[in-house]
């Protein structure tokens, strides 16, 4: 047992507690050391330093919400201070420990004058309220203070205007002044009585209530109820119970309307989408049918298992409404597989619905909303879904190119051109379908049509440079054909066609091939004329000598025949970094000619090299150039700028990737160990340091490497399953993935897909083998494999001919 | 969330005339020089149900709920107004002053 220590006898340690107790805001006991001091003698320091103590614990305890014992204390405080006259924290604490009598006794003997703050001037209109209620709170205090003064006659006015004795109301608070603790209620009680004939001006009333009034609140809700607004449920919660009632009682709200606040209520404190829900619907009456319908409908895709309570209240959802809601709870989980899935039950909800009733826009919508959920993770879906959905609603133009974009994505260029033609079709003005169907002609080297559609281009939309460009390379690349098969005469023709393209003369390229061809007719002054333009064009410096170059070797003459004819780039110059960005437009344009840009290149790379050492390029510039000369197969040229790019940026991953990507000249399967080990260093490094765009290219890279892989894997096979070795390599390795991750799917999912595939199937009961069976079945089929063809000992045929399973 | 209907103060089968005169009328209400914020609130709210295409895909694709306190604060708009009893009055007043003094700082 600890043993109780031994009591402090002289007064120097009782000095020396008090001390210690004081400064470890130990109130309690340093009270204690306070009064056996004075039990020893009576020093006025001591009674000081006690009256200290107890204001110091007083506050102390207040801060616990202890407010009857801090009144105590603070009592205590004041009897040994007898200066002490007023003090806010005291007043306030009397008021939390409900003590008004004590309050009055305060407010007796504080003068007026000492009550000047915020919270003494608050505290004097309270206390005139709380003597509205309480007359006897009165008594303490004398016959003129303000709070006595006024009291009668605002207690009258209140009696007036609850008997609606309106007449009078006027007279008696005309005899309250504006200095009076009543003044607001004098315009309050005003305000009120004028609701009934002229709301506006009561509102208006109501907004001169001080700014620092303890009646502003109450008076900015009752505002709201004379404009007519209703309360707003978090605001009506925050007052406190006497004003709910006076709130009630002043709207005349009836059973319905309290029973409404009372449910509202349980949402405030909970903010539970459930019980916000179940309000809703139980009310329903009240909120208005409509309203509620809306509101619980739009509120199932986030509480679903409300269904039942809401068919409960609404009748029946649709097929269609519980798979849309489905699907949109789906979305709301970021699940996008299961939301195409409802989307897809949605659809065929609306298709199983009667003609009459079968709205095909509302379809054709779902069906797009599918593709834009699906074209990222699931193309194949998404160009499905579009061509169903034109199928529906073929005038929806924007569907189209969707269409022709995704089929150029998933390497489908035949039905992405099919597409394309539908649409011009439709519409054959439109430029964005136009200008679609000229890039595609031109990939597809179909020139003729893709400068038909460019001239159509043109004709709709006057200032489209993108077909303006395309005509006139179209133009040059004809004249460049024509000059080397000896067609001088022709050549100039295409030139001439391309000329009005270009009238304020900005095409460097025309200007340079129209010079060569002066040059070629033995006009050596225009010659020189043109070259100089084309040169200047260009911009001089080395862009100027990379198209000099380059339009010379495309005519097939010899460098050093032209190089009189035009200013030549000094050996020493060093292009500075606006002229290597500007080389690389030139050398995208100049990709068809590969063994050409290569040539012109060529000639340029001691000036390129000593350039990249020295221009003031930034990271980003290096990458762009880096990427210009992989686009276009450059390796040479990309090789040197990825050298000179790794030993400016010795942490960064993409010129590690562009010189592993030159010295395989693009092609995955010719990494060496140590290009693919420094290719894993720079993906790591590109995810580190959050470079998403170089992580993406080595990522598709590795890819790459791992189809040729595939194919190598494939070819070696000496006998392929399921009968399959006439089967595409990509397809076999895509068929051998998917059947690996079957046995993964949970025997629900694997219901939910086959019973989409093939409905109607009895398919609870059957054993997971046979489900398993089924699934691999639907994933061949996915993949435009004959199973039954294939696997005939699990998908027999059903006879002669037929070439698919027991499916169909 | 307030819907595009609610925003525009419009019917739900509201048609495409409708809706852009409580477009305009709106906009004149909240010009975008003087509360840019609310101006773009209207003009989203307009782009999503301007024509019946975006009017169905509205009530495909979107859930916003009407706001929930929008909803109950209309059904309890007050229809005619009622004086309550002195007691009432003078004891909303004294009990709303001291929950409002324990407030003010001293």
């Amino acid at each position: 047992m600890k043993s109780k220590p031994a009591p402090i006898t002289s007064l120097d340690q009782l000095e020396t507690s008090v001390r210690m107790a004081l400064e470890r805001h130990q109130f309690k006991e340093a009270i204690g050391f306070y009064k056996d001091l004075l039990k020893r003698e009576r020093r006025p320091e001591w009674e000081q330093g006690l009256a200290g103590a107890y204001r110091e614990r007083a506050l102390q305890v207040a801060g616990k919400g202890m407010f009857q014992e801090a009144v105590v204390l603070w009592e205590n405080h004041a009897k040994l201070s007898p200066q002490t006259v007023y003090s806010d924290a005291y007043a306030g604490w009397l008021l939390r420990a409900g003590q008004f009598n004590k309050l009055a006794d305060l407010l007796a003997k504080t003068p007026v004058e000492l009550l000047q703050s915020l919270f003494g001037r608050r505290l004097l209109e309270a206390f005139s309220l709380l003597a509205l209620q309480n007359d006897k709170l009165l008594l303490p205090l004398p016959a003129e203070h303000p709070i006595v003064k006024h009291h009668a006659i605002a207690r009258q006015a209140i009696n007036a205007y609850a008997a609606g004795n309106d007449g009078i109301i006027d007279e008696i608070i005309r005899q309250i002044p504006s200095r009076s603790p009543y003044r607001n209620v004098r315009t309050l009680l005003k305000a009120l009585s004028l609701v009934e004939k002229d709301r506006a001006s009561a509102s208006q009333l109501l907004e001169k209530i001080d700014e620092d009034s303890l009646c502003e609140p109450f008076a900015l809700v009752l505002r709201q109820q004379i404009d007519l607004l209703g309360p707003k449920p978090s605001i009506f919660f925050g007052l406190t119970p006497k004003q709910q009632s006076f709130i009630n009682k002043f709207n005349a709200y009836g059973k319905a309307q309290l029973n409404l606040l009372k449910d509202a209520k349980k949402f405030i404190n909970s903010q539970s989408q459930k019980i916000a829900f179940e309000t809703v619907l139980d009310h329903r009456t009240l909120l208005g049918e409509a309203a509620s319908r809306r509101y619980c409908l739009a509120a199932l895709v986030e509480y679903p298992s409300g269904t039942v309570s809401y068919e409960r209240g609404f009748g029946k959802l649709s097929e269609f409404d519980r798979q849309r809601i489905l699907a949109l709870n789906a979305e709301t989980q970021r699940d996008y597989y299961t939301a195409v899935d409802r989307w897809h039950e949605a659809t065929d909800a609306l298709a199983r619905r009667p003609a009459q009733k079968r709205d095909p826009l509302d379809e054709a919508l779902i069906h797009r909303h599918i593709a834009d959920l699906s074209h990222v993770p699931e193309p194949e879906i998404a160009v499905k879904a579009l061509e169903k959905s034109l199928a529906l609603d073929p005038d929806d133009k924007a569907s189209y190119s969707s269409l022709v974009r995704l089929y150029e994505e998933i390497e489908e260029p035949k039905a992405a051109q099919e597409w394309l033609e539908k649409g011009l079709k439709r519409f054959p003005r439109d430029v964005e379908l136009l200008q679609s169907a000229m890039n595609a002609a031109s990939r597809r080297k179909a020139f003729k049509r893709a400068a038909t559609l460019a001239r159509n281009l043109l004709e709709i939309d006057p200032i489209n440079t993108h077909a303006r460009q395309f005509l006139i390379d179209a133009h040059i690349g004809h004249a460049r054909k024509q000059f080397r098969a000896g067609r001088i005469d022709l050549a100039r023709q295409e030139l001439e066609q391309a000329r009005p393209l270009d009238p304020h003369r900005r095409n460097a390229a025309l200007s340079m091939l129209e010079g060569l061809l002066a040059h070629a007719a033995q006009d050596e002054e225009c010659a020189a004329g043109l070259l100089a333009e084309g040169w200047r064009i260009a911009g001089g410096g080395i862009c100027a000598q990379f198209l000099s170059n380059f339009e010379t070797l495309c005519l097939d003459l010899p460098l050093s025949k032209t190089a009189r004819l035009m200013p030549v780039l000094d050996k020493n110059h060093v292009a500075k970094r606006q002229e290597l960005l500007g080389l690389i437009k030139l050398i995208d344009s100049s990709a068809g000619e590969k063994k050409r840009l290569s040539d012109a290149l060529e000639k340029l790379r001691p000036t390129l090299k000593k350039s990249y050492k020295q221009a003031e390029l930034s990271e980003d510039d290096f990458f762009n150039l880096c990427q210009s000369f992989a686009r276009s197969a450059q390796y040479v040229s990309l090789g040197d700028c990825a050298l000179e790019a790794s030993k400016r940026f010795h942490s960064a991953a993409a010129p590690v990737y562009f010189a592993v990507f030159a010295s395989c000249k693009g092609v995955a399967k010719r990494l060496s160990p140590m290009d693919e080990r420094h290719l894993e260093l720079a993906l790591d490094r590109a995810h580190r340091g959050k470079d998403h765009r170089i992580a993406v290219m080595i990522e598709n890279f590795f890819q790459q490497l791992d189809e040729s892989l595939d194919e190598d894997f494939v070819e070696g096979l000496p006998h392929l399953p399921f009968g399959g070795n006439d089967m595409d390599p990509r397809t076999m390795v895509e068929l051998m993935k998917r059947m690996l991750e079957i046995p993964k799917i949970s025997r629900e999912e694997m219901i939910r897909r086959i019973s989409r595939a093939q409905p109607g199937l009895p398919l609870k009961g059957m054993p997971d083998d046979s489900l398993m069976d089924m699934m691999l079945l639907i994933t061949m089929e996915e993949l435009g494999l004959d199973a039954g063809e294939m696997m005939p000992n699990l998908f027999p045929t059903q006879g002669p001919g037929k070439k698919s399973s027991k499916f169909r | 969330m307030q819907t595009p209907y609610e925003i525009l103060d419009v019917a739900e089968d509201a048609g495409d005339e409708s809706i852009k005169k409580a477009y305009l009328s709106k906009v004149r209400e909240y010009p975008p020089e003087k509360n840019a914020e609310a101006f773009q609130r209207i003009r989203i709210a307009f782009e999503q149900i301007q024509t019946d295409k975006q009017r169905r895909k509205y009530r495909l694709f979107h859930h916003e709920k009407p706001e929930f306190e929008a909803l109950i604060r209309r059904s309890l708009r007050p229809e005619a107004f009622q004086r309550p009893d002195a007691e009432t009055f003078i004891g909303a007043l004294a009990e709303g002053a001291i929950d409002e003094l324990l407030k003010t700082p001293h």
